[in-house]
Protein backbone atom coordinates (compact mmCIF):
# COMPACT_ATOMS: atom_id res chain seq x y z
CA UNK A 1 0.00 0.00 0.00
CA UNK A 2 1.38 3.71 -0.83
CA UNK A 3 1.35 6.75 1.42
CA UNK A 4 -0.83 8.26 -1.72
CA UNK A 5 -4.04 5.66 -0.52
CA UNK A 6 -3.71 7.34 3.01
CA UNK A 7 -2.93 10.88 2.43
CA UNK A 8 -6.30 11.89 1.78
CA UNK A 9 -7.33 10.22 5.72
CA UNK A 10 -4.66 12.16 7.29
CA UNK A 11 -5.76 15.49 5.21
CA UNK A 12 -9.16 14.49 6.65
CA UNK A 13 -7.53 13.90 10.16
CA UNK A 14 -5.52 16.75 10.88
CA UNK A 15 -8.41 19.38 8.90
CA UNK A 16 -11.11 17.70 11.53
CA UNK A 17 -8.29 18.13 14.58
CA UNK A 18 -8.88 21.86 14.53
CA UNK A 19 -12.08 21.25 15.02
CA UNK A 20 -11.13 18.53 18.06
CA UNK A 21 -8.76 21.23 19.28
CA UNK A 22 -12.49 23.07 19.65
CA UNK A 23 -13.73 20.28 21.33
CA UNK A 24 -11.13 20.08 23.73
CA UNK A 25 -10.72 23.79 24.90
CA UNK A 26 -14.81 23.16 26.21
CA UNK A 27 -15.13 19.02 27.05
CA UNK A 28 -11.02 19.13 28.64
CA UNK A 29 -10.87 22.40 29.42
CA UNK A 30 -13.67 24.19 30.49
CA UNK A 31 -15.38 20.59 31.48
CA UNK A 32 -18.48 21.45 29.45
CA UNK A 33 -19.79 19.66 27.30
CA UNK A 34 -20.80 21.88 24.76
CA UNK A 35 -23.32 20.09 21.56
CA UNK A 36 -22.94 23.91 20.02
CA UNK A 37 -20.39 22.25 17.79
CA UNK A 38 -22.88 20.35 15.95
CA UNK A 39 -24.23 23.57 14.92
CA UNK A 40 -21.20 25.93 14.51
CA UNK A 41 -19.17 23.31 12.24
CA UNK A 42 -21.32 23.98 9.08
CA UNK A 43 -22.27 27.09 9.96
CA UNK A 44 -18.61 27.84 9.10
CA UNK A 45 -18.76 25.74 5.97
CA UNK A 46 -22.24 28.06 5.36
CA UNK A 47 -20.32 31.42 5.84
CA UNK A 48 -17.44 30.40 4.03
CA UNK A 49 -19.32 29.10 0.71
CA UNK A 50 -22.06 32.02 1.09
CA UNK A 51 -19.17 34.18 0.99
CA UNK A 52 -17.02 32.62 -1.26
CA UNK A 53 -19.65 32.14 -4.08
CA UNK A 54 -20.62 35.52 -3.85
CA UNK A 55 -16.87 36.93 -4.87
CA UNK A 56 -15.35 37.43 -1.80
CA UNK A 57 -11.56 36.37 -1.15
CA UNK A 58 -11.37 32.49 0.44
CA UNK A 59 -9.53 33.81 3.24
CA UNK A 60 -11.59 36.48 4.07
CA UNK A 61 -14.41 34.14 3.43
CA UNK A 62 -12.57 31.71 6.14
CA UNK A 63 -11.92 34.03 8.84
CA UNK A 64 -15.12 35.43 8.71
CA UNK A 65 -16.42 31.63 9.02
CA UNK A 66 -14.73 31.83 12.46
CA UNK A 67 -16.51 34.96 13.64
CA UNK A 68 -19.13 33.37 13.39
CA UNK A 69 -18.46 30.55 14.45
CA UNK A 70 -17.39 33.07 18.39
CA UNK A 71 -20.62 34.13 17.94
CA UNK A 72 -22.44 30.83 18.10
CA UNK A 73 -20.21 29.85 20.68
CA UNK A 74 -21.43 33.48 22.71
CA UNK A 75 -24.72 32.91 22.43
CA UNK A 76 -24.61 29.32 23.93
CA UNK A 77 -22.22 30.95 26.85
CA UNK A 78 -24.81 33.84 27.52
CA UNK A 79 -27.71 31.22 27.00
CA UNK A 80 -25.34 29.32 30.02
CA UNK A 81 -24.41 31.50 32.22
CA UNK A 82 -26.76 34.60 32.53
CA UNK A 83 -29.80 32.94 31.36
CA UNK A 84 -29.31 29.77 33.63
CA UNK A 85 -30.16 27.11 30.86
CA UNK A 86 -28.36 23.54 31.82
CA UNK A 87 -25.14 23.58 29.42
CA UNK A 88 -26.03 20.35 27.14
CA UNK A 89 -29.33 21.98 26.39
CA UNK A 90 -27.67 25.57 25.87
CA UNK A 91 -26.00 23.82 23.46
CA UNK A 92 -28.65 21.95 22.09
CA UNK A 93 -30.77 25.13 21.57
CA UNK A 94 -28.17 26.90 19.34
CA UNK A 95 -27.41 24.00 17.45
CA UNK A 96 -30.90 23.48 16.44
CA UNK A 97 -31.72 27.30 15.99
CA UNK A 98 -28.06 27.00 13.84
CA UNK A 99 -29.84 24.79 11.88
CA UNK A 100 -32.59 27.58 10.03
CA UNK A 101 -29.17 30.24 10.07
CA UNK A 102 -27.09 27.77 8.45
CA UNK A 103 -29.79 27.38 5.70
CA UNK A 104 -30.62 31.00 5.68
CA UNK A 105 -27.33 31.56 4.67
CA UNK A 106 -26.61 29.30 2.18
CA UNK A 107 -29.54 30.08 0.75
CA UNK A 108 -30.23 26.44 -0.08
CA UNK A 109 -29.43 22.92 1.22
CA UNK A 110 -25.73 22.30 -0.77
CA UNK A 111 -23.57 24.96 -1.97
CA UNK A 112 -20.73 23.54 -4.71
CA UNK A 113 -17.81 25.04 -5.22
CA UNK A 114 -16.19 23.25 -7.96
CA UNK A 115 -15.51 25.60 -9.75
CA UNK A 116 -14.58 28.57 -7.43
CA UNK A 117 -11.80 29.94 -6.68
CA UNK A 118 -10.84 29.00 -2.88
CA UNK A 119 -7.98 28.64 -0.38
CA UNK A 120 -7.16 25.29 -1.88
CA UNK A 121 -6.98 26.28 -5.62
CA UNK A 122 -4.88 29.46 -4.48
CA UNK A 123 -2.75 27.00 -3.15
CA UNK A 124 -2.31 24.83 -5.85
CA UNK A 125 -1.77 27.85 -8.22
CA UNK A 126 0.95 29.52 -6.09
CA UNK A 127 2.86 26.27 -5.06
CA UNK A 128 2.02 24.14 -8.22
CA UNK A 129 5.21 21.97 -7.91
CA UNK A 130 4.89 20.84 -4.45
CA UNK A 131 3.67 17.08 -3.71
CA UNK A 132 1.27 16.17 -1.03
CA UNK A 133 0.54 20.20 -1.05
CA UNK A 134 -2.53 19.68 1.25
CA UNK A 135 -1.24 17.55 2.89
CA UNK A 136 1.47 20.11 4.37
CA UNK A 137 -0.89 22.78 4.45
CA UNK A 138 -3.20 21.24 6.88
CA UNK A 139 -0.08 19.99 8.83
CA UNK A 140 1.21 23.24 9.39
CA UNK A 141 -2.16 24.90 9.98
CA UNK A 142 -3.00 22.47 12.33
CA UNK A 143 0.24 22.68 14.49
CA UNK A 144 0.30 26.29 14.07
CA UNK A 145 -3.43 26.28 15.71
CA UNK A 146 -2.00 23.85 18.59
CA UNK A 147 0.80 25.78 19.15
CA UNK A 148 -1.32 28.83 19.86
CA UNK A 149 -3.74 27.09 21.85
CA UNK A 150 -0.82 25.45 24.00
CA UNK A 151 0.78 29.36 24.29
CA UNK A 152 -2.87 30.42 25.12
CA UNK A 153 -3.78 28.35 27.86
CA UNK A 154 -0.36 29.41 30.00
CA UNK A 155 -1.19 32.97 29.65
CA UNK A 156 -2.75 34.89 32.77
CA UNK A 157 -6.60 34.51 30.61
CA UNK A 158 -5.70 31.07 29.60
CA UNK A 159 -4.86 29.52 33.34
CA UNK A 160 -7.74 31.48 34.47
CA UNK A 161 -9.76 29.88 31.89
CA UNK A 162 -8.42 26.42 32.92
CA UNK A 163 -9.13 27.05 36.56
CA UNK A 164 -13.02 27.94 35.81
CA UNK A 165 -12.72 24.43 34.11
CA UNK A 166 -11.41 23.14 37.60
CA UNK A 167 -12.50 25.19 40.41
CA UNK A 168 -14.94 27.98 39.85
CA UNK A 169 -15.07 28.76 43.72
CA UNK A 170 -11.18 28.94 43.74
CA UNK A 171 -10.68 31.27 40.64
CA UNK A 172 -14.12 33.42 41.31
CA UNK A 173 -12.25 34.25 45.35
CA UNK A 174 -9.23 35.34 43.64
CA UNK A 175 -10.92 38.05 41.29
CA UNK A 176 -11.85 36.65 38.31
CA UNK A 177 -15.25 36.52 36.60
CA UNK A 178 -16.18 32.81 35.51
CA UNK A 179 -19.11 33.72 33.26
CA UNK A 180 -17.06 35.72 31.81
CA UNK A 181 -14.22 32.70 31.15
CA UNK A 182 -17.04 30.20 30.06
CA UNK A 183 -18.29 32.39 27.20
CA UNK A 184 -14.60 33.25 26.05
CA UNK A 185 -13.89 29.54 25.97
CA UNK A 186 -16.81 28.52 24.32
CA UNK A 187 -16.22 31.63 21.56
CA UNK A 188 -13.15 30.34 21.05
CA UNK A 189 -14.12 26.36 20.84
CA UNK A 190 -16.54 27.50 18.42
CA UNK A 191 -14.19 29.66 16.25
CA UNK A 192 -11.91 26.67 15.69
CA UNK A 193 -15.10 24.17 15.05
CA UNK A 194 -16.16 27.06 12.88
CA UNK A 195 -12.80 27.55 10.75
CA UNK A 196 -12.55 23.97 10.76
CA UNK A 197 -15.92 23.63 8.76
CA UNK A 198 -14.60 26.24 6.55
CA UNK A 199 -11.50 24.50 5.45
CA UNK A 200 -14.04 21.28 5.05
CA UNK A 201 -16.15 22.91 3.02
CA UNK A 202 -13.26 24.63 0.64
CA UNK A 203 -11.58 21.21 0.58
CA UNK A 204 -14.32 18.75 -0.24
CA UNK A 205 -15.80 21.28 -2.90
CA UNK A 206 -19.07 22.32 -1.25
CA UNK A 207 -21.14 23.34 1.78
CA UNK A 208 -24.17 21.17 3.07
CA UNK A 209 -26.85 21.96 5.72
CA UNK A 210 -26.34 18.33 6.99
CA UNK A 211 -22.29 18.45 7.27
CA UNK A 212 -22.78 19.26 10.63
CA UNK A 213 -24.69 15.92 12.41
CA UNK A 214 -22.33 14.06 14.33
CA UNK A 215 -19.41 16.54 14.38
CA UNK A 216 -19.47 16.70 17.94
CA UNK A 217 -19.51 12.60 18.87
CA UNK A 218 -16.07 12.56 15.85
CA UNK A 219 -14.37 15.61 18.34
CA UNK A 220 -15.09 13.80 21.17
CA UNK A 221 -13.84 10.50 20.00
CA UNK A 222 -10.66 12.26 18.61
CA UNK A 223 -10.29 13.45 21.99
CA UNK A 224 -10.40 10.53 24.21
CA UNK A 225 -8.74 8.71 21.40
CA UNK A 226 -5.70 11.36 22.29
CA UNK A 227 -5.67 11.10 25.90
CA UNK A 228 -5.74 7.09 25.35
CA UNK A 229 -2.14 7.10 23.35
CA UNK A 230 -0.45 10.41 25.04
CA UNK A 231 -1.30 10.84 28.66
CA UNK A 232 -2.43 14.38 29.34
CA UNK A 233 0.15 15.19 31.85
CA UNK A 234 0.85 18.66 30.08
CA UNK A 235 -1.10 21.13 27.94
CA UNK A 236 1.03 20.64 25.58
CA UNK A 237 0.82 16.16 25.14
CA UNK A 238 -3.24 17.36 25.85
CA UNK A 239 -3.80 19.07 22.53
CA UNK A 240 -1.24 17.11 20.78
CA UNK A 241 -3.37 13.87 22.06
CA UNK A 242 -6.54 15.75 20.12
CA UNK A 243 -4.81 16.47 17.28
CA UNK A 244 -3.05 12.86 16.97
CA UNK A 245 -6.61 11.32 18.03
CA UNK A 246 -8.43 13.06 14.58
CA UNK A 247 -5.84 11.61 12.41
CA UNK A 248 -5.89 8.47 14.16
CA UNK A 249 -9.87 8.46 14.10
CA UNK A 250 -9.79 9.01 10.53
CA UNK A 251 -7.35 6.51 9.98
CA UNK A 252 -9.39 3.68 11.79
CA UNK A 253 -12.31 4.74 9.34
CA UNK A 254 -10.45 4.25 6.59
CA UNK A 255 -9.65 0.86 7.37
CA UNK A 256 -12.67 -0.18 8.34
CA UNK A 257 -14.18 0.72 5.36
CA UNK A 258 -11.69 -1.07 3.55
CA UNK A 259 -12.45 -3.85 5.21
CA UNK A 260 -16.01 -3.91 4.38
CA UNK A 261 -18.23 -1.63 6.93
CA UNK A 262 -20.72 0.25 5.62
CA UNK A 263 -20.45 3.63 5.26
CA UNK A 264 -23.44 3.75 6.99
CA UNK A 265 -22.64 2.38 9.77
CA UNK A 266 -20.04 4.57 10.85
CA UNK A 267 -21.68 6.78 13.35
CA UNK A 268 -23.19 4.08 15.56
CA UNK A 269 -19.42 2.81 15.20
CA UNK A 270 -18.17 6.08 16.51
CA UNK A 271 -20.88 6.31 19.54
CA UNK A 272 -19.88 2.76 20.18
CA UNK A 273 -16.49 3.88 20.95
CA UNK A 274 -17.19 6.92 22.62
CA UNK A 275 -19.38 5.01 24.73
CA UNK A 276 -17.12 2.28 25.44
CA UNK A 277 -14.02 5.04 26.20
CA UNK A 278 -16.08 7.64 28.72
CA UNK A 279 -17.28 4.18 30.44
CA UNK A 280 -14.04 2.24 30.38
CA UNK A 281 -12.82 3.61 34.01
CA UNK A 282 -16.30 2.71 36.01
CA UNK A 283 -16.64 -0.69 34.08
CA UNK A 284 -13.09 -1.74 35.32
CA UNK A 285 -13.85 -0.33 38.34
CA UNK A 286 -17.38 -2.77 38.91
CA UNK A 287 -14.74 -5.23 37.60
CA UNK A 288 -12.22 -4.92 39.67
CA UNK A 289 -14.78 -4.65 42.89
CA UNK A 290 -16.03 -8.21 41.85
CA UNK A 291 -13.02 -9.71 42.07
CA UNK A 292 -12.11 -8.46 45.12
CA UNK A 293 -15.17 -9.71 46.17
CA UNK A 294 -15.19 -13.48 45.13
CA UNK A 295 -11.19 -13.28 47.11
CA UNK A 296 -13.30 -12.01 49.74
CA UNK A 297 -15.48 -15.14 49.54
CA UNK A 298 -13.02 -17.57 49.46
CA UNK A 299 -11.32 -16.26 52.47
CA UNK A 300 -14.36 -16.05 54.49
CA UNK A 301 -14.71 -19.62 54.31
CA UNK A 302 -11.60 -20.20 56.23
CA UNK A 303 -11.57 -17.03 58.33
CA UNK A 304 -15.33 -16.56 59.32
CA UNK A 305 -16.19 -20.55 60.06
CA UNK A 306 -17.51 -21.55 63.59
CA UNK A 307 -16.04 -21.18 66.88
CA UNK A 308 -13.42 -18.05 65.69
CA UNK A 309 -13.65 -15.85 68.95
CA UNK A 310 -13.73 -12.06 69.90
CA UNK A 311 -11.21 -9.41 70.19
CA UNK A 312 -9.48 -10.09 73.90
CA UNK B 1 -12.10 48.76 58.60
CA UNK B 2 -14.82 46.65 58.08
CA UNK B 3 -18.43 47.62 59.13
CA UNK B 4 -21.69 45.65 58.78
CA UNK B 5 -24.79 47.24 59.25
CA UNK B 6 -28.38 45.31 59.60
CA UNK B 7 -27.50 42.67 57.91
CA UNK B 8 -30.92 40.42 56.82
CA UNK B 9 -30.21 36.87 55.25
CA UNK B 10 -32.79 34.55 54.63
CA UNK B 11 -33.27 31.58 52.36
CA UNK B 12 -36.13 29.71 51.01
CA UNK B 13 -36.92 26.74 53.19
CA UNK B 14 -39.16 23.70 52.06
CA UNK B 15 -41.97 25.67 53.93
CA UNK B 16 -43.69 28.75 53.49
CA UNK B 17 -41.35 30.26 55.74
CA UNK B 18 -37.91 30.86 54.66
CA UNK B 19 -35.09 30.32 56.70
CA UNK B 20 -33.59 33.46 58.42
CA UNK B 21 -29.87 32.79 58.62
CA UNK B 22 -28.86 36.66 59.43
CA UNK B 23 -31.05 38.66 61.51
CA UNK B 24 -29.94 42.32 61.92
CA UNK B 25 -26.34 41.86 62.39
CA UNK B 26 -23.71 44.84 63.36
CA UNK B 27 -20.11 44.64 63.20
CA UNK B 28 -17.21 46.79 63.62
CA UNK B 29 -13.88 45.05 62.52
CA UNK B 30 -11.20 47.83 63.12
CA UNK B 31 -8.06 47.68 60.42
CA UNK B 32 -5.57 45.12 61.90
CA UNK B 33 -7.73 43.17 63.98
CA UNK B 34 -8.20 39.57 64.34
CA UNK B 35 -11.89 38.37 65.46
CA UNK B 36 -12.65 34.84 66.30
CA UNK B 37 -16.36 33.45 65.51
CA UNK B 38 -18.14 30.92 67.32
CA UNK B 39 -21.44 29.26 67.56
CA UNK B 40 -23.51 26.34 67.43
CA UNK B 41 -24.29 24.63 64.13
CA UNK B 42 -26.79 26.36 61.88
CA UNK B 43 -25.92 29.82 64.00
CA UNK B 44 -24.84 31.42 60.83
CA UNK B 45 -21.50 32.08 60.64
CA UNK B 46 -20.73 30.80 57.21
CA UNK B 47 -23.70 32.85 56.33
CA UNK B 48 -22.25 35.92 57.76
CA UNK B 49 -18.73 35.32 55.84
CA UNK B 50 -20.21 34.68 52.23
CA UNK B 51 -22.27 37.49 52.87
CA UNK B 52 -19.11 39.64 53.26
CA UNK B 53 -17.37 38.11 50.47
CA UNK B 54 -20.49 38.84 48.06
CA UNK B 55 -21.36 34.70 47.17
CA UNK B 56 -24.91 35.54 47.05
CA UNK B 57 -26.92 38.85 47.58
CA UNK B 58 -28.20 40.14 50.79
CA UNK B 59 -32.00 41.12 51.73
CA UNK B 60 -31.25 43.90 53.80
CA UNK B 61 -28.11 46.33 55.23
CA UNK B 62 -24.76 47.53 54.21
CA UNK B 63 -21.12 46.00 54.57
CA UNK B 64 -18.75 48.66 53.92
CA UNK B 65 -15.10 48.08 53.78
CA UNK B 66 -12.43 50.65 54.43
CA UNK B 67 -15.18 53.32 54.03
CA UNK B 68 -16.36 51.81 50.47
CA UNK B 69 -20.11 50.64 50.31
CA UNK B 70 -19.63 47.06 48.65
CA UNK B 71 -22.80 45.59 49.53
CA UNK B 72 -23.64 45.25 45.74
CA UNK B 73 -20.51 44.72 44.46
CA UNK B 74 -20.46 41.54 42.52
CA UNK B 75 -18.25 38.67 44.66
CA UNK B 76 -15.61 38.36 42.12
CA UNK B 77 -14.96 42.36 42.19
CA UNK B 78 -15.00 42.10 45.92
CA UNK B 79 -12.01 39.26 45.28
CA UNK B 80 -9.88 42.17 44.70
CA UNK B 81 -9.72 42.65 48.32
CA UNK B 82 -11.04 40.35 50.64
CA UNK B 83 -8.70 36.83 50.83
CA UNK B 84 -10.87 33.67 51.27
CA UNK B 85 -9.57 30.26 53.20
CA UNK B 86 -12.64 27.15 53.20
CA UNK B 87 -13.32 24.28 55.28
CA UNK B 88 -12.57 21.97 52.54
CA UNK B 89 -9.01 21.83 51.88
CA UNK B 90 -10.37 20.84 47.98
CA UNK B 91 -12.02 23.97 47.50
CA UNK B 92 -9.24 26.83 47.50
CA UNK B 93 -6.65 25.28 45.23
CA UNK B 94 -7.05 23.94 41.45
CA UNK B 95 -6.26 20.28 41.59
CA UNK B 96 -5.44 19.55 37.66
CA UNK B 97 -2.92 22.28 37.98
CA UNK B 98 0.36 23.14 39.23
CA UNK B 99 1.63 24.59 42.88
CA UNK B 100 3.46 27.20 40.83
CA UNK B 101 0.20 27.84 38.40
CA UNK B 102 -2.21 28.17 41.24
CA UNK B 103 -0.03 30.64 43.15
CA UNK B 104 0.67 32.98 39.98
CA UNK B 105 -3.07 32.93 39.68
CA UNK B 106 -3.58 34.27 43.34
CA UNK B 107 0.04 36.67 42.64
CA UNK B 108 -2.54 38.32 40.15
CA UNK B 109 -5.25 38.35 42.15
CA UNK B 110 -8.52 41.03 41.46
CA UNK B 111 -6.02 42.38 38.12
CA UNK B 112 -6.69 42.22 34.80
CA UNK B 113 -6.28 38.60 33.18
CA UNK B 114 -4.66 39.62 29.50
CA UNK B 115 -2.32 37.24 27.40
CA UNK B 116 0.97 37.86 28.10
CA UNK B 117 2.90 34.68 29.55
CA UNK B 118 1.44 33.63 33.49
CA UNK B 119 5.15 32.51 34.97
CA UNK B 120 7.76 34.46 34.63
CA UNK B 121 11.26 33.85 36.01
CA UNK B 122 11.05 36.69 38.63
CA UNK B 123 7.77 35.30 39.33
CA UNK B 124 8.77 31.94 39.97
CA UNK B 125 11.33 33.02 42.09
CA UNK B 126 9.60 35.07 44.61
CA UNK B 127 6.80 32.45 44.75
CA UNK B 128 9.72 29.91 45.61
CA UNK B 129 10.53 32.39 48.15
CA UNK B 130 7.37 33.00 49.73
CA UNK B 131 6.82 28.95 49.38
CA UNK B 132 9.96 28.37 51.19
CA UNK B 133 8.49 30.85 54.54
CA UNK B 134 5.82 27.88 54.65
CA UNK B 135 8.50 25.36 55.75
CA UNK B 136 6.92 22.59 54.02
CA UNK B 137 9.35 22.05 51.35
CA UNK B 138 6.41 23.02 48.79
CA UNK B 139 9.38 25.33 46.69
CA UNK B 140 10.95 22.00 45.52
CA UNK B 141 7.29 21.10 44.27
CA UNK B 142 6.63 24.05 42.03
CA UNK B 143 5.69 21.67 38.89
CA UNK B 144 3.45 19.02 40.90
CA UNK B 145 -0.45 19.22 40.63
CA UNK B 146 -1.77 20.30 43.54
CA UNK B 147 -3.92 17.13 43.72
CA UNK B 148 -1.35 15.55 44.74
CA UNK B 149 -0.67 16.80 47.75
CA UNK B 150 -1.67 16.15 51.12
CA UNK B 151 -5.04 18.07 52.67
CA UNK B 152 -2.73 20.42 54.99
CA UNK B 153 -0.42 20.89 52.33
CA UNK B 154 -3.20 22.29 49.97
CA UNK B 155 -4.76 24.21 52.85
CA UNK B 156 -1.36 26.00 53.47
CA UNK B 157 -0.82 26.33 50.07
CA UNK B 158 -4.60 28.67 50.34
CA UNK B 159 -3.54 30.32 53.33
CA UNK B 160 -0.74 31.73 51.23
CA UNK B 161 -2.31 32.55 48.17
CA UNK B 162 -5.15 34.34 50.17
CA UNK B 163 -2.79 36.39 52.60
CA UNK B 164 0.15 37.00 49.72
CA UNK B 165 -1.19 40.16 47.76
CA UNK B 166 -1.66 41.63 51.45
CA UNK B 167 -6.05 42.14 51.01
CA UNK B 168 -7.83 44.11 52.61
CA UNK B 169 -9.58 41.76 54.51
CA UNK B 170 -8.77 37.50 55.30
CA UNK B 171 -12.02 35.25 55.71
CA UNK B 172 -11.30 32.10 57.52
CA UNK B 173 -14.42 30.01 58.05
CA UNK B 174 -13.14 26.87 60.24
CA UNK B 175 -10.57 26.08 58.06
CA UNK B 176 -8.25 23.43 59.95
CA UNK B 177 -11.74 21.57 61.15
CA UNK B 178 -11.00 18.92 58.27
CA UNK B 179 -7.28 18.33 58.88
CA UNK B 180 -6.04 16.22 61.38
CA UNK B 181 -4.74 18.18 65.02
CA UNK B 182 -1.22 18.18 64.29
CA UNK B 183 -2.08 19.58 60.86
CA UNK B 184 -4.65 21.83 62.10
CA UNK B 185 -1.84 23.23 64.65
CA UNK B 186 0.64 23.61 62.06
CA UNK B 187 -1.56 25.71 59.79
CA UNK B 188 -2.57 27.77 62.72
CA UNK B 189 0.31 28.49 63.85
CA UNK B 190 0.87 29.44 60.08
CA UNK B 191 -2.32 31.58 60.16
CA UNK B 192 -1.24 33.07 63.15
CA UNK B 193 2.31 34.34 61.34
CA UNK B 194 0.72 35.52 58.55
CA UNK B 195 -1.86 37.75 59.91
CA UNK B 196 0.95 39.20 62.28
CA UNK B 197 3.05 39.33 59.52
CA UNK B 198 0.95 41.53 57.44
CA UNK B 199 -1.05 42.77 59.69
CA UNK B 200 -4.11 41.39 57.85
CA UNK B 201 -7.80 42.40 59.47
CA UNK B 202 -9.23 38.85 59.62
CA UNK B 203 -12.53 37.46 60.39
CA UNK B 204 -11.99 33.62 61.68
CA UNK B 205 -14.73 31.26 62.24
CA UNK B 206 -13.96 28.22 64.41
CA UNK B 207 -15.31 25.69 66.47
CA UNK B 208 -13.08 25.35 69.39
CA UNK B 209 -13.61 27.73 72.02
CA UNK B 210 -9.92 27.48 73.28
CA UNK B 211 -8.62 28.82 69.30
CA UNK B 212 -11.43 31.07 69.63
CA UNK B 213 -10.07 33.07 73.01
CA UNK B 214 -6.76 32.62 72.82
CA UNK B 215 -6.27 33.63 68.88
CA UNK B 216 -6.89 37.39 67.82
CA UNK B 217 -8.09 39.83 69.60
CA UNK B 218 -12.11 40.11 69.73
CA UNK B 219 -14.26 37.18 69.93
CA UNK B 220 -18.12 37.05 68.71
CA UNK B 221 -20.28 34.75 69.63
CA UNK B 222 -23.32 33.86 67.00
CA UNK B 223 -27.07 31.94 67.70
CA UNK B 224 -29.67 31.67 65.60
CA UNK B 225 -28.45 34.57 62.76
CA UNK B 226 -27.82 37.03 65.37
CA UNK B 227 -24.53 38.06 67.23
CA UNK B 228 -25.31 37.52 70.96
CA UNK B 229 -21.78 38.03 72.66
CA UNK B 230 -18.85 40.73 71.78
CA UNK B 231 -16.10 40.64 73.97
CA UNK B 232 -12.36 42.06 73.76
CA UNK B 233 -9.38 43.56 75.54
CA UNK B 234 -9.07 42.64 79.25
CA UNK B 235 -12.34 41.45 79.89
CA UNK B 236 -11.37 38.95 77.15
CA UNK B 237 -8.32 38.12 78.21
CA UNK B 238 -10.00 36.97 81.50
CA UNK B 239 -12.43 34.96 79.86
CA UNK B 240 -11.66 31.08 80.03
CA UNK B 241 -13.68 28.38 78.02
CA UNK B 242 -15.55 27.26 80.62
CA UNK B 243 -17.18 31.07 81.01
CA UNK B 244 -17.80 31.12 77.51
CA UNK B 245 -19.35 27.87 78.05
CA UNK B 246 -21.66 29.08 80.45
CA UNK B 247 -22.50 32.17 78.59
CA UNK B 248 -23.44 30.01 75.39
CA UNK B 249 -25.46 27.38 77.59
CA UNK B 250 -26.89 30.79 79.35
CA UNK B 251 -27.61 32.17 75.80
CA UNK B 252 -29.38 29.22 74.68
CA UNK B 253 -31.50 28.49 77.71
CA UNK B 254 -33.15 32.04 77.44
CA UNK B 255 -34.14 30.78 73.56
CA UNK B 256 -35.35 27.62 75.43
CA UNK B 257 -37.35 29.60 78.17
CA UNK B 258 -38.75 32.02 75.23
CA UNK B 259 -39.90 28.73 73.08
CA UNK B 260 -41.77 27.78 75.89
CA UNK B 261 -43.15 30.72 76.95
CA UNK B 262 -44.47 31.10 72.97
CA UNK B 263 -45.94 27.32 73.08
CA UNK B 264 -47.93 28.60 76.47
CA UNK B 265 -49.34 31.51 74.91
N1 LIG C 1 -27.39 28.26 50.45
C1 LIG C 1 -28.28 28.02 51.43
N2 LIG C 1 -29.56 27.68 51.10
C2 LIG C 1 -30.46 27.43 52.07
N3 LIG C 1 -30.21 27.51 53.36
C3 LIG C 1 -28.96 27.85 53.75
C4 LIG C 1 -27.94 28.11 52.80
N4 LIG C 1 -26.80 28.42 53.46
C5 LIG C 1 -27.11 28.34 54.77
N5 LIG C 1 -28.40 28.00 54.95
C6 LIG C 1 -29.09 27.86 56.24
O1 LIG C 1 -28.80 29.00 57.00
C7 LIG C 1 -28.53 28.66 58.35
C8 LIG C 1 -27.14 29.12 58.75
O2 LIG C 1 -26.17 28.33 58.07
P1 LIG C 1 -24.61 28.56 58.18
O3 LIG C 1 -24.32 29.99 58.03
O4 LIG C 1 -23.97 27.63 57.22
O5 LIG C 1 -24.32 28.08 59.67
P2 LIG C 1 -22.93 27.87 60.40
O6 LIG C 1 -22.96 28.80 61.56
O7 LIG C 1 -22.94 26.45 60.88
O8 LIG C 1 -21.84 28.14 59.46
C9 LIG C 1 -28.69 27.16 58.44
O9 LIG C 1 -29.98 26.87 58.93
C10 LIG C 1 -28.55 26.70 57.03
O10 LIG C 1 -29.33 25.54 56.83
MG1 LIG D 1 -20.32 26.91 58.64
Amino acid sequence: MTFQIISGSLEQGLVYGIMALGVYLTFRVLNFADLTVDGSFPLGGAVAAALIVSGAPPLLATLAALLAGMLAGAVTGLLYTKLRIAGLLAGILTMTGLYSVNLRIMGRANIPLLRQETLFTQLHDTFANITYLDLLFFLLLALLIKLLLDAFLSTDFGMAMRATGDNPDMIRSLGVDTQAMVIAGLCLSNGLVALSGALVAQYQGFADAGMGIGTIVVGLASVIIGTGIIRPYTIFRATLGALLGAVIYRLAIFFALRMGLAPTDLRIMTAVLVIGALSAPTIKTIWAERVRMRRQAEENAVLCRKGVGDNA
Amino acid sequence: MLEIRHLCKAFPAGGLTPKIALQDVNLTVPTGSFVTIIGSNGAGKSTLLNAVAGVFPVDRGCVMLNGKDITFLPEHRRAAFIGRVFQNPLQGTAASMTVEENLVMAWRRGERRGLRRGITAGLRRQIRDRLSQLGLGLEDRLHTAVGFLSGGQRQALTLLMATMTRPDLLLLDEHVAALDPNTAQQILYLTEKMVAEEGLTTLMVTHNMEHALRMGDTTIMMHEGEIVLNVKGTKRAAMTVHDLLNQFKRIRGEQLLDDRMLLAD
